[in-house]
């Protein structure tokens, strides 16, 4: 049961007879395709929306309203309602829209600007599917006209700055400033759409890598098209120097869980510690690995006892509360070796030894197995925390935080920590702490039962 | 010519048993004799029109339903020789299963997979789950915010879509970003099986399918060989169900199906009425036979149920229209009662209810309608509903013991809660962490409370006893100061656990008792099931350095957490469906098919819900084979409708329906035109409790010789089912075992050229990688070289007489008036009327010297099967052997000749002992000290 979006009344079909009766179909469309969800304008479709997987897909329902307009006004409706706002059509839609476009392009039942509306949404459509020869007939002629609608003039002006031709964007921009003077919201646009175009000239000028496509699939493919057309319009283009290669990474359901131990019976380990670009182990990235080789529980900060390395981030951006945080900087990294690289001399300078880091097993650990997947490397090594180790001695410590930290461990073992936040220091830091608290040990290993539990009421 | 015996037909019925040609339908209401029909039909197919057992598959609902109908059917055939578990008798599930490994040569991967459980199922996605949630939109689809929930949505959707044989590459190429996430989920879900070498249920039939479909020499010698279908409880079945009967029925069409389409309650599983409401529509001419004269029931009970249904006098909400068979049930019986026999039992609350519904359950008794609270059910849509919970609080409160296996109470036991809390004190890490709340993998507050109250429950059973405490000290501290690996693993704790007071004592219930006084052994041994299934998933066998934190905290965290969080039930004994002296609670649809003297219908405050998806209903209508059948806005009502007329047609003598008078609409008018339940007064006793007539099978070496062993060792393997830790000894064993079987098939295939040393160590690879795959058991270099040195050397041994092998692992199921006897014969050799079985054994030959004793057991096997051999092929076994597979010197062989009266004998000796299994007499221990050293039980028994 549908309810009519006119009336709200519980109906057949999405219009009443009674509405459709009063109704003008095609105004009806452009409010659809309009409507800004959550404005509240429409209670009744307010209501739809909430119903809808996406509230826009309200617009969808133009597809149904226009299904009593004749051709071309019902295709015009849809491709309006597609594009909404933006005046792109989406990836998934363009084959429909460009069989649609071919039908109704030279109709006799569009207003010349409505058919420039729909050029504009070509030019768009083509280049981004990287047919730029299309692309640019389609341009070509809708400049001829002089009565572009201002989204066109947009997706013209985005073109050209795309096919770098920043004199042409400039054209087209300062025509459309200068003819819809009176509507902010269009000066606003397009203003925005002059500094986009005056970056990427300032960028050509300084002789930095102008625009390049970069889809996921068919890169190469999709920039020789970009090559062949600028080399067409007389420009000369390069196609980048193939990026690092990301190995095959062994799937992560085929890779071992980390492995924890919490005896202590050892002091030769590697602590070591993380610098990463967030918190997530799925999506951020290492940025330095830092590490210092402990021997009979002697610490020493030597070059060949210690290892230092940035790390290229992987599919991340720096943010610049990380390198506020670290000291790390956007520049450093660039030049850094992939994280799969570094973590493979890593593991070399590691070797077999106990891993031990500060919260490692909730943090470190998963960073380091998405290291190992990308490197190819499976980690036999175990690993100990002394975060978790740590907490056995908060009250001996006097701490009654929640959770111990390493900045307080280190205040309370007088440790000096000169660069908290850096890898190694924080590593070397880790092991010292590790070492103290370890002659604080009294030892659990033959508790009874009944002692572990004795105060079990009070868990 | 001797007639056939049609034994009480009525004419509907005689009519079903008669047209054996060509599509039928057979639209039974409740209580109409199904079960006795379809028993007929094919008794008359076999005896009548001369069809093997072979030919004939019959498709039930449930396994259960299943062996109950192959029960009542082997009754017909006693005293034929004939072999009527050759039938392809069981649900599509089990019968594609069948077919598959019949097939396996053609079947993709068919049989070397692992088969997941639902449970299994959703935990393999559930441990995955990242590689579905991060899907674009993942949130948006799946509503459910838990990783267990949100698993279980992915699993509904992926069975279902697989169900509807949906073209996902066609999916995933859609427009609709929505139906492109439902083919994402599953292309990844399909990886993810195929990563893990495992199968689950829905592709058990999609594989059947697939391999029809793509194999016309395999569908066509299906077609050839199964010549007629039945399939039961037709209403719900689905697609995929449908098109595999259709397919197999080929140009034949002998399809007869069977069912209620007022009784269809499974769309949430797939499942679709118009399969049998268009069965006709599908054929030029299909005969349709209305089964309408019930048994069951008194007539005040159908009158009150067909009026239901006519939805006439119910608020008129919606309309039948095409979407029933019209029907009008009549009774068959005459009335047991002078009163009325549909009441309606309540109050203003709850509270009254519960009150009241004692009253009545009481004064039945107390009048002598009932004589054992077993003759009455309660049903609910859920059990574990609040309004079933108080109500089953109450009357145990007062004394009346309420059977409600599915109500999750499993892990509130206390001996759950015992045993969970011992294992915990194993690890002492696990008890910091649990004390800190400090986890890898985080459990909520209540969970966490939960596994602290199961220390509460053991640390007092520890205090107690001294042996358990030093036990648990000696575990905890070997654990806690392991550096490598160690040689027990978490069933081995267990068995030393419960080798302690109280678990010891739970042992010892009898199990001639009813199944609430065992129920105590029944959960451990569940819990033993757990523990095993777990190491395996997890793979984590034998404690070592390297897991003995993981194991803990994985085993707690992760997957006993999933296990509460899905609801485990507790053990429902399948040969008794009411056990004695207990009210039953069930749900609606656990009830189907089932009847009871008195039925008291609750969760009548329950309304028509719409238990459709959005997400679904557009895929339906756009990806599946059919569009949407029944009107959308109309489902709700009509599954509501047939839900609770199902429920009300449970009922043989007494209706109840136990409502606040409050609460439902939807019944309202009902419950007001019904008189209260206080005001019958009538003494007539209720029929008995139906038994169930269930014949069990018997094999020699997994029932007969475990018992002659130790008749307690059959008592915790066999009757309880606690897991068995240590199969290495097995292994070895099978893996020769399977081995030397496709050797034999290959031969008996007229394939003997092909059979040399490279293709026996092929098999020997594969056979190791799928029982590697299976297990999650290991063999050393030694051992593998052994086993295959084993098979070599009988294949050079045996080289000149491999082309007299007749048939290999050859199940014979012979059916007796009491139970099942079946034996799997290694080898049969020789042609003609003679021949001569051969027994494989891989253990050491034993020097019989002197000693016959020493086989004295392996020569009663033999000659089971000679017996067997005798029974069904009518042949005469002239000698037996054994054949000592590891015996590199000297001769493998040790023969025996055949007697008959050796064979009476052993026979004779073969039925006593199954006559004791039977009494479930498990008091005899332990006649020979081997049978105890790899028993899991030598603990518990004193004998380690």
């Amino acid at each position: 049961m549908a309810i009519c979006i006119k009336c709200g009344k519980e109906n057949e079909s999405c219009l009443c007879d009674s509405c459709r009766a009063v109704t003008s179909l095609e105004v009806l469309c452009q409010e659809l395709t309009a409507y800004r969800p959550y404005s509240g304008a429409n209670p009744i479709w307010e209501k739809l929306c909430s119903e809808f997987n996406s509230p826009y897909n309200l617009r969808n329902l133009v597809f149904a309203v226009s299904d009593d307009l004749p051709t071309p006004r019902k295709e015009y409706q849809r491709v309006m309602a597609i594009t909404g706002a933006s005046s792109n059509v989406p990836k998934d839609s363009r084959p429909w829209f460009y069989e649609i476009y071919e039908s109704i392009k030279d109709s006799d039942g569009l207003t010349e600007a409505e058919k420039n509306r729909l050029h504009g949404i070509a030019v768009g459509a083509y280049y981004m599917d990287y047919d730029y020869f299309m692309a640019d007939r389609i341009a070509s002629l809708l400049c001829e006209s002089d009565d572009i609608p201002w989204q066109a003039c947009y997706n013209l002006a985005e073109f050209y700055t795309t096919t770098r031709r920043y004199d042409a964007a400039e054209e087209v921009i300062a025509d459309a400033l200068q003819r819809f003077a009176a509507d902010s919201f269009v000066v606003q646009t397009m203003q925005n759409r002059m500094e986009k175009n005056t970056k990427q000239r300032e960028k050509a000028k300084a002789g930095k890598q102008e625009y390049m496509p970069n889809p996921k699939e068919n890169r190469d493919e999709a920039r020789q098209k970009y090559i062949d057309f600028l080399a067409g319009i007389g420009i000369e283009a390069v196609m980048p120097k193939p990026g690092k290669k990301v190995p095959n990474a062994i799937p992560k359901d085929q890779y071992p869980d980390p492995v924890e131990t919490r005896d202590t019976d050892f002091d030769t380990f590697v602590a070591f510690d993380l610098e990463t670009t967030g918190r997530s182990p799925r999506y951020d990235s290492i940025i330095e690995i830092g590490a210092v080789r402990v021997v009979n529980g002697q610490v020493e900060e030597k070059a060949e006892f210690t290892f230092q390395e940035l790390a290229k981030p992987f599919d991340r951006r720096l943010s610049e509360e990380i390198q506020q945080l670290t000291g790390i900087t956007a520049d450093e990294v660039r030049d850094a070796r992939e994280m799969w690289e570094v973590f493979a001399d890593f593991m070399k300078f590691a070797g077999n030894d106990v891993l031990l880091g500060f919260n490692c097993m909730a943090f470190d650990s998963r960073f380091m197995v998405r290291a190992g997947r990308y490197a190819n490397i499976i980690i036999k090594n175990k690993y100990f925390d002394v975060m978790r180790y740590a907490d056995q001695f908060k009250a001996q410590l006097d701490i009654d935080t929640k959770d111990v930290s390493l900045a307080k461990l280190s205040e309370k073992l007088e440790i000096e920590n000169p660069r908290a936040h850096r890898a190694l220091a924080d590593a070397v830091t880790t092991a010292r702490i590790f070492l103290k608290l370890k002659e604080m040990d009294g030892g659990t290993d033959r508790i009874s039962v009944d002692d572990l539990l004795s105060d079990l009421d009070n868990w | 010519m001797n007639y056939f015996d049609f034994g009480q037909v009525n004419a509907a019925q005689r009519e079903a048993v008669l047209t054996t040609e060509g599509p039928v339908l057979i639209i039974a209401g409740p209580g109409t004799g199904k079960t006795f029909t379809l028993v007929k039909r094919i008794s008359y197919l076999v005896k009548e029109k001369g069809v093997k057992p072979c030919e004939i598959m019959v498709v039930t609902f449930t396994e259960k339903a299943g062996k109950e109908l192959l029960t009542r059917i082997s009754n017909e055939f006693i005293d034929l020789n004939l072999n009527i578990n050759e039938m392809y008798i069981g649900t599509f599930h089990s019968v594609c299963l069948r077919l598959l490994k019949e097939n396996s040569e053609y079947a993709e991967k068919g049989g070397k997979c692992r088969m997941l459980d639902a449970f299994e199922q959703t935990y393999l996605v559930c441990r995955n789950i990242d590689s579905f949630n991060c899907f674009g939109g993942f949130n948006r689809y799946i509503s459910a915010k838990d990783q267990w929930k949100q698993s279980l949505e992915i699993c509904r959707y992926v069975n279902q879509l697989m169900e509807e044989l949906v073209n996902i590459d066609a999916m995933e190429a859609d427009s609709d970003e929505d139906m492109r996430f439902l083919a994402k989920l599953v292309r990844r879900y399909q990886d993810l099986l195929v990563r893990n070498n495992a199968m689950d249920f829905s592709s058990i039939q999609t594989k059947v399918y697939d391999m029809l479909m793509t194999h016309p020499e395999v569908l066509s010698k299906i077609q050839e060989s199964i010549r007629y279908i039945m399939v039961d409880e037709y209403q719900d079945t689905n697609y995929i169900q449908e098109q595999l009967v259709l397919l197999i029925a080929g140009s034949r069409k002998n399809i007869c199906v069977v069912g209620d389409d007022d009784q269809g309650m499974y769309r949430f599983r797939g499942a679709t009425i118009r399969n049998i409401l268009e069965f006709p529509d599908k054929f030029d001419a299909c005969k349709v036979i209305h089964l309408d004269t019930n048994y069951r029931s008194e007539p005040g009970i159908i009158n009150f149920y067909n009026r239901w249904m006519e939805n006439s006098d119910g608020i008129n909400l919606f309309n039948w229209d095409k979407y029933r068979y019209a029907k009008k049930i009549t009774a068959g019986k005459q009335p047991l009662l002078s009163e009325t026999s549909v009441y309606s039992c309540g109050g203003d609350s709850i509270e009254a209810e519960k009150k009241e519904l004692l009253k009545l359950v009481v004064d039945l008794k107390a009048r002598g309608n009932i004589t054992n609270y077993n003759q009455i059910a309660f049903l609910f849509r859920s059990v574990k509903s609040k309004e079933a919970a108080e109500i089953g609080i109450w009357f145990e409160a007062n004394g009346i013991p309420v059977y409600s296996p599915r109500s999750d109470m499993f892990f509130e036991r206390e001996e759950v809660k015992q045993l969970l809390g011992c294992v915990i004190m194993c690890f002492t890490n696990y008890m910091m962490d649990l004390k800190r709340n400090m986890f890898l993998h985080r459990i909520s507050d209540n969970l966490r409370s939960y596994y602290i109250s199961c220390l509460k429950a053991a640390l007092p059973l520890a205090k107690a006893d001294e042996t358990l405490m030093q036990y648990i000290d000696k575990v905890k501290n070997e654990i806690q100061g392991l550096k490598g690996e160690s040689d027990f693993c978490l069933l081995d704790i267990f068995y030393h656990l419960i080798a302690h007071e109280p678990f010891r004592g739970y042992l010892k219930a009898s199990l001639r008792d009813n199944v609430m006084k065992s129920r105590v052994a029944r959960n451990l041994s569940e819990l033993s099931r757990m523990l095993s299934r777990y190491s395996f998933l997890h793979d984590m066998h034998n404690v070592s350095a390297n897991n003995k934190l993981a194991m803990p905290e994985e085993l707690f965290n992760i997957y006993f957490k999933y296990m509460i969080e899905d609801g485990i039930g507790e053990y429902e004994d399948e040969s008794e469906y009411a056990p004695s002296g207990c009210v039953s609670f069930m749900t609606i649809h656990q009830s189907k098919g089932l009847e009871f003297p008195a039925v008291v219908v609750g969760s009548l405050g329950d309304v028509p819900k719409r238990n459709s998806d959005p997400l679904l209903y557009s895929a339906e209508s756009r990806f599946f084979h059919r569009r949407p059948f029944e009107p959308m806005e109309d489902i709700k009502f009509f599954d509501f409708w047939r839900l609770y007329y199902t429920a009300f047609s449970r009922a043989q003598n007494l209706l109840i329906l136990a409502a606040k008078k409050t609460d439902s609409k939807y019944f309202g008018e009902y419950l007001q035109q019904l008189p209260d339940a206080g005001s019958f007064t009538d003494t007539m006793a209720f029929a008995d409790v139906k038994a169930v007539n269930y014949k069990h099978v018997y094999s020699f070496t997994s029932h007969i010789s475990v018992y002659d062993g130790c008749p307690t060792q059959y008592k915790y393997y066999k009757e309880y089912g606690f897991a068995q830790n240590k199969m290495f000894h097995t292994s070895v064993g099978s893996l020769v075992h399977a081995t030397l079987e496709d050797m034999n098939k290959c031969i008996i295939a007229g394939r003997q050229n092909r059979v040399n040393d490279s293709v026996i160590e092929e098999w020997f690879s594969l056979n190791y990688q799928s029982m590697q795959e299976q297990t999650g058991y290991f063999l050393t270099d030694e051992q593998r070289e052994n086993a295959l040195q084993q098979v070599l050397s009988y294949y050079h041994h045996r080289k000149d007489e491999l082309g007299r092998v007749w048939r290999a692992e050859e199940e014979i199921n012979l059916v007796l008036q009491d139970y099942i006897l079946q034996g799997v014969i290694d080898l049969i050799e020789g042609q003609g009327d003679t021949v001569e079985i051969v027994d494989y054994k891989t253990g050491p030959k034993p020097d019989i010297k002197g000693h016959p004793e020493r086989v004295e057991h392996y020569r009663k096997q033999l000659e089971i099967y000679a017996y067997l051999i005798e029974k069904r092929y009518g042949k005469k076994v002239r000698r037996m052997h054994l054949y000592y597979t590891n015996c590199p010197n000297g001769d493998p062989l040790i023969t025996f000749e055949w007697t008959r009266s050796a064979i009476d004998h052993t026979v004779a000796e073969i039925s006593e002992t199954i006559k004791n299994i039977e009494d479930k007499n498990f008091d005899g221990s332990v006649t020979n000290s081997y049978a105890c050293t790899f028993c899991d039980m030598r603990y518990v028994c004193g004998k380690a």
